[in-house]
């Protein structure tokens, strides 16, 4: 392994069709992304223009139709548990299990000892600042906390890659914003490597070190934008001119598509 | 809060339940004593209990029961494994799907009953041609259990599972099994409560032997006692099998669903 930060994600060309024949659907289009080690890139874009879709691909569970995506320097087949976490849109929690063997599930999949795996998803569970609730099930957690888990479970592993998708669209606006800071500091702690998926301009921009936007039909990527907002970022930083700036480029960027339909 | 107020409807349920049945049986005893109606047509309860007891104590009756519940117990325990892997294997297979659920669906449709008398032309009247014919009626009833077995698993817990590196294996073992958990114990309710109505049935129509058997025979020379008797053996047989297996539904089902609500 090589210690210099490299492209933990390494996208190139990547395209893909849904169906084939007549009824086939190009839902990305030559879509090319890295990620270095470490760095917190978010992905924004109008509904429908396949964030979901890159997201599949590059966790592994949905097949590429054309291009390649490598990860840590290799190209992908298949899910890559070992170094890839994934927080979907809903939590999906095992609603028979507690919140601690819910983040210990990953690990319960592979031959990790019993006490090793109690010991790791409890270190989780105090990362997400649930150390108290573990020993309740999913129907006894708020929505927030749902999501806390989910994520923990996502980093359970120690993943150089933790994959999000919208893991905060269902939550009311002071959870989400109480979640954000969370998120900075488990990115801070655990110096994981975050692809996020969000609808949120100003969550893009505040969470992120790079926003990619994306269009629609077919979808691809329109613009790479350094976010240059110091870190760690603070709450503050939300009422800033900066980051109004950057939300507001953001915006004309995806706006431009909607009104050349609208004519 | 809201767990409280279903238990408490729970147990309002039970209690009326209860009650309803002792209320029937407290009328049913009064008619026949006071005669409101000819106690040789409806002798009153205690006389059939009374009789029911000198029933179960009869070694031929006694014979007839063990020969009913293996027939049970055979159709049973070969149809609810059948009926519930057809009915995985079709909800996971589109092709199968596409290809047998038209066929399905119209012998479903079909009172199996009509078929009696072919099957004892093929098969006899003894105790193989019983517990075909019971299979045959459970099966169409347990396959579409075991489609909405299937069908009730989350996609996005199959594709969680996926993602953290689970075998299909464990897919099948982990979240499979418990998802599908409480459809699979009502194609184990339906499978034996069916198996009991399909064993019983073919007796009445054609047997030398069963409870049903029996049951016929005492309907034909009105020996009342003795048919109200052998019904009532049958009727609290069956509604106490139903009821423990709609308990434990029930908790398999509070066990996996309860995060779901959310
Ligand atoms: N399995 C599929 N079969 C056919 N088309 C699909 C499939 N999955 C997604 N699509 C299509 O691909 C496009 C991209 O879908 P995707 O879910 O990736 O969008 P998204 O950007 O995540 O949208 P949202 O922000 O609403 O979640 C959509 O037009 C969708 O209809
Ligand atoms: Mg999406």
């Amino acid at each position: 392994m090589n210690t210099t930060p490299h492209h933990v994600v390494d996208v190139s060309h990547l395209s893909k069709t849904f169906g084939d024949g007549k009824t086939a659907f190009r839902a990305l289009n030559d879509v090319s992304l890295q990620i270095k080690q470490g760095r917190f890139v978010s992905v924004v874009g109008p509904s429908g223009c396949g964030k979901s879709t890159l997201m599949q691909m590059i966790s592994g569970l949905v097949p590429t139709t054309q291009g390649n995506i490598q990860i840590d320097g290799k190209t992908i087949t298949g899910p890559q548990p070992e170094k890839i976490g994934v927080v979907f849109q809903d939590a999906l929690l095992l609603p028979w299990k507690t919140a601690l063997e819910n983040i210990e599930f990953p690990l319960s999949l592979g031959d990790t000892p019993v006490a090793e795996r109690q010991e790791r998803a409890r270190n989780m569970l105090k990362l997400v600042g649930l150390k108290d609730v573990g020993h309740r099930y999913p129907h006894e957690l708020s929505g927030g906390m749902r999501q806390r888990v989910a994520i923990a479970r996502g980093l359970v592993r120690n993943p150089s890659l933790l994959l999000m998708d919208e893991p905060f669209g269902a939550l009311d606006e002071q959870t989400r914003t109480r979640m954000w800071g969370e998120l900075l500091r488990i990115h801070e702690q655990s110096g994981t490597t975050i692809l996020f998926i969000t609808h949120s301009l100003v969550e893009s921009v505040f969470l992120a070190d790079e926003v990619l936007v994306m269009a629609s039909n077919p979808g691809r990527i329109i613009e790479r934008i350094e976010v240059d907002l110091p870190r760690p970022r603070d709450l503050k930083l939300l009422g800033s001119e900066r980051l109004g700036n950057l939300r507001n480029h953001i915006w004309d960027l995806i706006a431009k598509p909607d009104d050349e339909i609208d004519a | 809060m809201t767990h409280q107020l279903s238990t408490q409807k729970i147990w309002l349920a039970r209690l009326w339940r209860a009650g309803f049945v002792l209320g029937l049986a407290l009328v049913w005893e009064t008619s026949g004593r006071l005669a409101w109606i000819d106690p040789e047509l409806l002798p009153p309860l205690s006389r059939i209990f009374k009789m029911l007891g000198r029933l179960l104590s009869d070694h031929r009756f006694r014979g007839d029961i063990v020969i009913t519940v293996l027939e049970c117990l055979t159709a049973f325990l070969i149809v609810v494994p059948l009926g519930l892997f057809s009915g995985f294997s079709l909800a996971e297979s589109p092709k199968l799907y596409k290809l047998f659920s038209p066929v399905l669906q119209l012998l479903m449709t079909v009172p199996k009953s009509i078929f009696l008398p072919v099957f004892i032309l093929l098969f006899g009247i003894d105790f193989s041609e019983k517990v075909i014919f019971a299979i045959v009626l459970s099966y169409f009833i347990i396959v579409p259990t075991g489609i909405a077995a299937v069908q009730s698993i989350p996609s996005g817990l199959v594709a969680m599972a996926r993602s953290f590196g689970a075998t299909q294996s464990q897919i099948y073992l982990r979240i499979y099994l418990p998802c599908a958990m409480p459809l699979i114990l009502s194609g184990v309710r339906l499978g034996l409560i069916f198996s009991m109505h399909g064993i019983i049935f073919a007796e009445m129509y054609a047997s030398s032997e069963g409870i049903g058997r029996n049951i016929l025979n005492w309907g034909e020379s009105f020996d009342m006692e003795r048919l109200f008797a052998a019904v009532m053996l049958v009727l609290i047989v069956t509604v106490l099998i139903n009821e423990t297996l709609q308990a434990i539904e029930t908790y398999a089902r509070r066990r996996t669903l309860s995060g779901a609500m959310h």
